[in-house]
């Protein structure tokens, strides 16, 4: 385990880069739960941002991410949904349940949650450069979780000590109490050679 | 699976053992077998807790049989906790030990005249009812290991802790897991209450010279068992979210929809949601040497469940599933893993329903007994159950009594009983199930089934405004039918999705009986139990007007999305109008 700062090109924030053994990673999925910020272009539609922003396969997203939710509310069109700055979008496989089959984008039963559902909205968000807030469940967690860590999240300093603190605790890394951070950090988190 | 055996335990001179053939009752199994009894012979204005109740213990049409996930086990009665007909399905080895007996229904009947606490032990040779009553009072996890001293370690238990022999609204029947654990809980409306009310603490069965069941047609049942398994396997819920993460894994979606009932239904989501995620469960499991993926019964190859250890590796309880999490968690604002493991472990060993217990603690927390977050408050409260002091028995009676006790207005119930983790006021098509299903609030009633596979019906456009009202009548109508094949109701999501997996299901079946059932029967089987069950209610005196929700979900707005409760009285009136 090796973490280093330096200062990341076109952001404010410093970037702290951290190198972990594979089977470590996991240690950083509860920040996605919380939710990480990503900057894109913003005013585009989920698929764009899914697909061109981040780079997820098309066809993982149709299949694999089957469940979404822009603000709180149920996706159904990933092409008439849009991104602004600062939206919340959370993703997830197919859940269970009733109520997870409600959930799902263009569900049968998506009537069932109708009053919450994304609706596009007249304002559509302008386009622009901006963050979204990214929160990933489940399988979808374990299997996009560790792409974007390597290519850099922001994070809240309070929500990266926790997972840092697990890592101090097992010894992985030296305490360190000093702290200037405060607000969102980014950070990018590798894994090391061979492990 | 050829006799019922029944027990009346009010006989003169002492309970009374007899076995007959099935009869009227042939072919049924589950959830169809116990409303069939029920509704056929209780008398439905009858007291719950009186003579004339009976307690129905049936294993589903395949339990026993060499069908994968076939092993859950149904228990029905008239409830004590809404008065109306009752189905608490569980898991366990409970309704596989006693297909392999040959038994399609147990049947308590009767009341005895002391006070004296038996117990039932059926093995290959009969069954046995003595006297015991040095089990008085001991909760489930130490009643089993009195057991497995006196019985050895081939038994399954089906008993009753503390809270069943005080006949608690709240009281569940325990039936023991592949670990010999009474972990799995027929839960819902108060059937511990009745078994206790019979004077039956516990029914072990031992399982050596059981045989497994032999199907009809064994080649075309193993191919369609193989493809059924194949269907489970393949499918992203049952065969990854369900294993991997267990029920909980709805925690985080939930929270995110603004459907997770918190602080007593007063929030719509949690803000510590993911610190008792399924997720965050899952990677406390596997940290710390438990397991994340485990089934409760023999031949379960979803494998929702798991053990939930602590630090040190010593066993807190079974994990928990998303409606513990939720009702104990989320609803009283506890975000403690550790203390929500001890909380399940608490409702299983003094038998009672962690819903019915989660929410009578948020009913508790709104009166002001304690502060929501107060998860060490939560653990004496259910302490209090166990030992049946004035408080405890108050709490144990559920979260309408104890609304009724400490003046509360917002008490989330349906026909008294307790409403699941599901806001209606979000998720408006499952308030329609909630109020009309003829068990009380109950989410496992309508369950995701294959209604556009099966067209129940014909097929619905469920963006017309009449479609949730026919969404909840379909689902109830075909989780009617799955509950009583002895299938576990998470198969429903791959059945859902793929015509095959349920083509195979039905082919299973046909094969094991030599029938020839589509689709169609097993719709027909679905509307018949739901009918049943109905006609009962309306006899006990259950109208339209009980089909309601809580008054405040229309009248107060849940945030985040500030909504109420807006189905009108008569769209849910058109439930049952098929
Ligand atoms: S899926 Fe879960 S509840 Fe169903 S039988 Fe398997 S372990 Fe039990």
């Amino acid at each position: 385990m090796d973490a280093k700062e330096t200062r990341g090109r076109g952001f404010e924030e410093k970037t702290i880069r951290i190198s972990v053994d594979s089977k470590e990673l996991p240690r950083f999925f509860p920040l996605f739960q919380e939710g990480v910020s990503v900057e894109t272009d913003t005013g585009i539609s989920v698929r764009d941002f899914l697909c061109a922003s981040l780079g997820i396969d098309e066809r993982y997203v149709e299949e694999r991410i089957s469940t979404i939710f822009l603000n709180g509310r149920p996706v159904d069109d990933l092409d008439t949904s849009i991104v602004g700055d600062g939206s919340v979008l959370a993703l997830s496989a197919a859940m269970p349940g009733v109520v997870g089959a409600t959930m799902r984008r263009g569900g049968y039963y998506a009537a069932m949650r109708d009053t919450i559902s994304y609706r596009a909205d007249e304002n559509r968000p302008a386009l622009n450069r901006g963050r979204i807030r990214l929160k990933l469940f489940n399988m979808i967690l374990e299997e996009i979780g560790p792409s974007l860590l390597q290519a850099g999240v922001f994070v809240r300093v309070d929500s990266l000590k926790g997972a840092l603190a697990g890592l101090v605790r097992d010894g992985f890394l030296e305490a360190d109490s000093s702290s200037e951070y405060a607000g969102d950090v980014r950070i990018v988190v590798e894994t090391l050679a061979g492990s | 699976m050829d006799k019922i055996l029944r027990i009346d335990m009010g006989a003169k001179g002492g309970p009374k053992v007899s076995e007959g053939p099935l009869g009227d009752y042939a072919g049924l199994g589950g959830r169809a077998m116990t409303s069939s009894v029920v509704s056929k012979e209780v008398p439905p204005l009858c007291h719950a807790l009186g003579a004339e109740n009976k307690l129905v213990i049936a294993p589903g049409m395949l339990t026993g049989s060499a069908a994968v996930i076939s092993g859950r086990l149904s228990v029905g009665c008239k409830s004590p906790l809404t008065g109306t007909i009752k189905e608490a399905n569980s898991g366990g080895q409970g309704g596989i030990a006693l297909a392999r007996h040959g038994y399609a229904a147990v049947i308590l009947e009767g009341k005895p005249s002391t006070d004296d606490l038996y117990k039932i032990y059926i093995s290959k040779k009969g069954v046995k009812i003595s006297v015991d009553n040095s089990l008085k009072m001991l909760p489930n996890y130490d009643l089993v290991n009195k057991m497995k001293a006196e019985y050895g370690d081939k038994i399954v238990c089906i008993s009753i802790g503390p809270a069943g022999e005080m006949k608690l609204g709240a009281a569940s029947v325990a039936v023991t897991d592949m670990e010999t654990r009474p972990s799995r809980h027929a839960g819902r409306g108060g059937v511990g209450a009745v078994m206790g009310a019979k004077g039956v603490k516990v029914i072990v069965i031992d399982t050596a010279d059981s045989k497994i069941r032999q199907p009809k047609d064994a080649e075309k049942f193993k191919e369609a068992n193989r493809k059924f398994t194949e269907g489970l396997r393949s499918h992203a819920v049952t065969g990854q979210a369900l294993p991997k993460f267990g029920t909980n894994v709805l925690t985080n979606i939930l929270c995110e929809a603004g459907g997770y009932p918190t602080y007593n239904f007063k929030e719509g989501s949690y803000k510590d949601g993911a610190k008792i995620s399924g997720e965050t469960f899952a990677e406390i499991e596997t940290k710390r040497g438990g397991k994340a993926t485990h089934g409760c019964h023999t031949g379960c190859v979803i494998q929702c469940s798991g053990t939930y250890v602590d630090k040190d590796g010593n066993f807190i309880s079974k994990q928990p599933e998303y409606e513990t999490v939720w009702a104990h968690g989320g609803n009283c604002g506890i975000s403690d893993p550790d203390t929500l493991a001890k909380l399940d472990f608490l409702d299983d060993n003094y038998g009672v329903d962690t819903i019915e217990m989660g929410v009578t603690i948020g009913v508790a927390m709104e009166a002001g007994l304690l502060p929501f977050g107060d998860g060490e408050g939560a653990l004496k409260l259910v302490e209090e159950v166990g030992k049946g002091t004035p408080l405890g028995r108050i709490l144990g009676s559920g979260a309408e009594v104890t609304g009724k006790a400490f003046g509360v207005e917002r008490v989330p119930v349906v026909k008294g009983q307790a409403l699941p983790a599901y806001d209606p006021r979000t998720v408006q098509g499952i308030g329609v199930t909630y109020a009309t299903s003829t068990m009380g609030a109950d989410h496992t009633a309508g369950y995701a089934v294959a209604t556009n596979i099966l067209k129940v019906g014909g097929f619905v456009d469920p963006l017309k405004p009449e479609g949730q009202v026919e969404l909840s009548r379909n689902l109830q109508i075909a989780t009617a039918a799955i509950d009583s094949t002895g299938m576990c109701l998470f198969i429903a999501f791959a059945v859902l999705d793929q015509p095959e997996t349920f083509q195979a299901l039905v082919d299973m079946i046909n094969a094991f009986y030599g029938l020839s059932l589509t689709g169609d029967d097993v719709t027909a089987l679905g509307k018949k139990v739901l009918s049943m069950e109905r006609d009962f209610n309306a006899r006990a005196g259950f109208s339209a007007k009980h089909d309601r929700l809580p008054r405040f979900f229309s009248t107060e707005k849940l945030p985040p999305h500030n909504l109420t409760w807006t189905m009108k009285d008569e769209e849910l009136d058109q439930v049952y109008n098929w």
